[in-house]
């Protein structure tokens, strides 16, 4: 994924920095405008705190574009040795534990979050009992390798737990779902 | 005041008492071990049983399940990375690499320590405090206060990983998500685009668990491997090199401890402030500032020892003023209106046993919490072992719930998928977080204090004595941090 493209000798992180730079940039500057409508009172902080943050991003978009530049210069000096750039303040540190986002296949990312996806979905129609149980049914079945006995024992207990913890013990009620409320 | 600390004491140890303690620790660490219920929770739930209670038997009730909260919080940080409470934020920054190294005993046995150490100092901050701290509250305005909440948002550019500029953004863009709502002075909605649901604006809970949680989750989920990888030493041994850790870096957690019970004192700061300034001094005066972030024991302990210490700091303001420092404390000021007790000179005259009681329980809760869960510590470092897929279903009930519980609402489960969403985000493009969960809690506390400031004193606020100093610290640590940056960048662009 933080291989560099062949044209533009850009990486994926670098991409996703001008990116995420430019969505905040947005943001502010929105923030910023929204506020001019507001009375004095509701107004002079949130202007004061977007348009910090918006000087603070085009800082960032100058340091960015400084950046680029000499390493193109520097690229272009020795194109052999891209390594040997300079590194700048900005640039990503070390990976360590995050490279499991950079790293994993796109048919693990994809079955990870459709997993994630039908878990949201079954919460907001069924509510959190039946959720537990289908998608511990489902997910420990089909993704975790478990056995239909083991998946069952799993999502039976895991409901009682929580039945137990939060409706019995602390009184608290638990999200019901479209179906059920 | 000696026979009173006395007096306090003897009548803490008493058998009712002691039980009573012993349930309020049970029921403070099942609720700060769960992500999102947080001591007010516990406390709400306990306060109708302290009718009939005598003044004494109610806080060792009620204090024992709040510090208790704090420090088991930290147990749930350390081993699944997502928050028990959000006081205990900073703990998943260093404590949860050391469980995916293994030393989630260490971890934990190091946490649990460094609370007791931090809940001690409070104390004794608390009976030092006694006699002077009227006349230093005093000194204290709006302006002061808004000087201080800028400090805390100051040590970003020493949190953040190698960019002031990107720990700037964050904390700037994590205020502006603190002003999503109906505006308290102008009854103005501000950023809720017509949604009823943002009146309220952003439950900070929801935020810390989906920052911290999310990522965690899915890492497991892509994963598919334990949380600990490799042979992990999580036996007796480890516990105890966790206690001594605590020792061996007493300085670090004194320097913590004080910052605790320091900022603790400041009405709605508290611990979800005092937890990263504490944090980020210990990592701007280490000799190791590399390693924070990735599994640093001094991070661990900066974190763990504030944690019980800003309790004892909040309760200062309230004892002396009848003046909550957090939601926590409120609570147990409602228990003082209950047992019939006004807070202000009294509990420093009349009723200076109870005041000493109250410090004798957060000190005795800590060591009776440590004991408890010595023997569990071994069984709770296993579950680093479990693979991911069986840990993710788990999990994901854990946050969905947390979330949900704040305020019974789906709304902040959505909030916390998409603070989860960032999350993820940030740890795969080396974003920080931290300053951005920093900006959530001290964006409503700095607006507040900043309006305040300006409707009292006009802009002449910006000439008084103590907000110069606090000014002058802000330029120090930002020069300092530039300083460094700028010095490792001439390093990295030297030839070898």
């Amino acid at each position: 994924m933080t291989d560099k493209t062949q044209k533009t000798g850009l990486t994926v992180d670098d991409y996703a920095e001008w990116i995420i730079t430019i969505f905040v940039l947005a943001v502010m500057v929105s923030a910023f405008v929204t506020a001019l409508d507001w009375p004095q009172y509701a107004a002079i902080f949130p202007l004061m705190i977007s348009g910090f943050g918006s000087a603070l991003l085009c800082l960032k978009l100058v340091q960015m574009v400084l950046v680029s530049a000499r390493a193109g210069h520097v690229a272009g000096a020795e194109p052999a040795n891209s390594a040997d750039r300079p590194v700048a303040d900005d640039e990503p540190a070390e990976k360590g534990m995050d490279s499991v986002f950079a790293t994993s296949p796109r048919v693990v990312w994809l079955e990870t979050l459709l997993s994630v996806t039908i878990f949201f979905a079954l919460l907001t129609v069924a509510g959190i009992e039946a959720t537990i149980f289908v998608f511990c049914l489902v997910y420990l079945t089909l993704v975790a390798r478990k056995s239909i006995l083991f998946s069952l024992i799993y999502a039976v207990l895991l409901v009682g737990v929580v039945y137990l913890m939060f409706v019995v013990l602390l009184t608290l009620p638990l999200p019901k779902g479209l179906l059920f409320s | 005041m000696i026979e009173a600390a006395l007096s306090g004491l003897l009548q803490v140890v008493s058998p009712y008492a002691l039980s009573l303690m012993l349930i309020g620790i049970v029921i403070g660490f099942v609720v700060g071990i769960l992500p999102g219920l947080g001591g007010p929770v516990a406390l709400a739930l306990m306060l109708p049983f302290t009718f009939g209670m005598t003044p004494i038997e109610t806080f060792c009730f009620l204090l024992s399940t709040m510090v208790v909260t704090t420090t088991a919080g930290g147990i749930t940080s350390i081993l699944f990375g997502i928050p028990g409470e959000a006081t205990a934020a900073a703990i998943v920054l260093d404590g949860h690499p050391m469980a995916k190294q293994g030393e989630a005993g260490r971890a934990i046995g190091a946490m649990l320590m460094a609370s007791l150490l931090g809940a001690v100092i409070g104390a004794i901050a608390i009976v030092l405090s006694i006699p002077i701290i009227r006349p230093i509250v005093l000194a204290f305005g709006p302006p002061e206060f808004f000087m201080l909440t800028l400090v805390g948002l100051t040590f970003i550019s020493v949190l953040s990983d190698g960019s002031m500029t990107k720990g700037l953004i964050m904390a700037t863009a994590g205020i502006l998500v603190a002003l999503v709502g109906i505006d308290p002075q102008t009854a103005v909605p501000r950023y809720t685009f017509g949604l009823l649901e943002l009146w309220d604006g952003i439950s900070i809970v929801a935020i810390v668990i989906g920052l911290f949680g999310g990522p965690q989750i899915l890492e497991l989920m892509l994963s598919k491997s334990s949380i600990a990888t490799g042979t992990a030493s999580n036996d007796v041994r480890g516990i105890w090199q966790g206690f001594k850790d605590s020792f061996i870096h007493w300085n670090v957690v004194l320097r913590a401890g004080l910052i605790g019970a320091g900022v603790g004192i400041v009405p709605g700061v508290g611990g979800s402030v005092a937890q990263f300034i504490a944090y980020g001094h210990a990592k701007q005066t280490s000799r190791e500032p590399e390693k924070f972030g990735k599994g640093s024991m001094e991070g661990l302990l900066a974190a763990s020892g504030n944690n019980n210490a800003k309790d004892g700091g909040a309760l200062i303001p309230m004892i002396s003023f009848g003046l909550p420092g957090s939601v926590s404390t409120a609570i147990v000021l409602t228990a003082f209106l209950i047992v019939g007790i006004t807070p202000g000179p009294a509990m420093l005259t009349e009723h200076l046993d109870v005041t000493f009681a109250m410090i004798w329980v957060t000190i005795i809760a800590n060591v009776i919490v440590l004991l408890i869960t010595i023997p569990l510590i071994k069984p709770l470092s296993r579950v680093t072992l479990v693979s991911g897929p069986l840990l993710a279903p788990f999990l994901l009930v854990l946050v969905v719930l947390g979330a949900y519980a704040t305020h019974n609402s789906m709304h902040d489960v959505w909030v916390m998928l998409a603070a989860a969403a960032i999350g993820v985000l940030c740890q795969r493009f080396n974003w920080p977080k931290v300053p951005l969960l920093l900006g959530v809690v001290l964006g409503e506390i700095c607006e507040r204090y900043f309006f305040l400031s300006h409707s009292l004193f006009g802009w002449d606020w910006l000439s008084r004595p103590i907000v110069i100093g606090f000014a002058v610290i802000m330029a120090f640590i930002f020069f300092r941090a530039g300083r460094q940056a700028w010095l490792k960048t001439r390093q990295q662009g030297s030839p070898a």
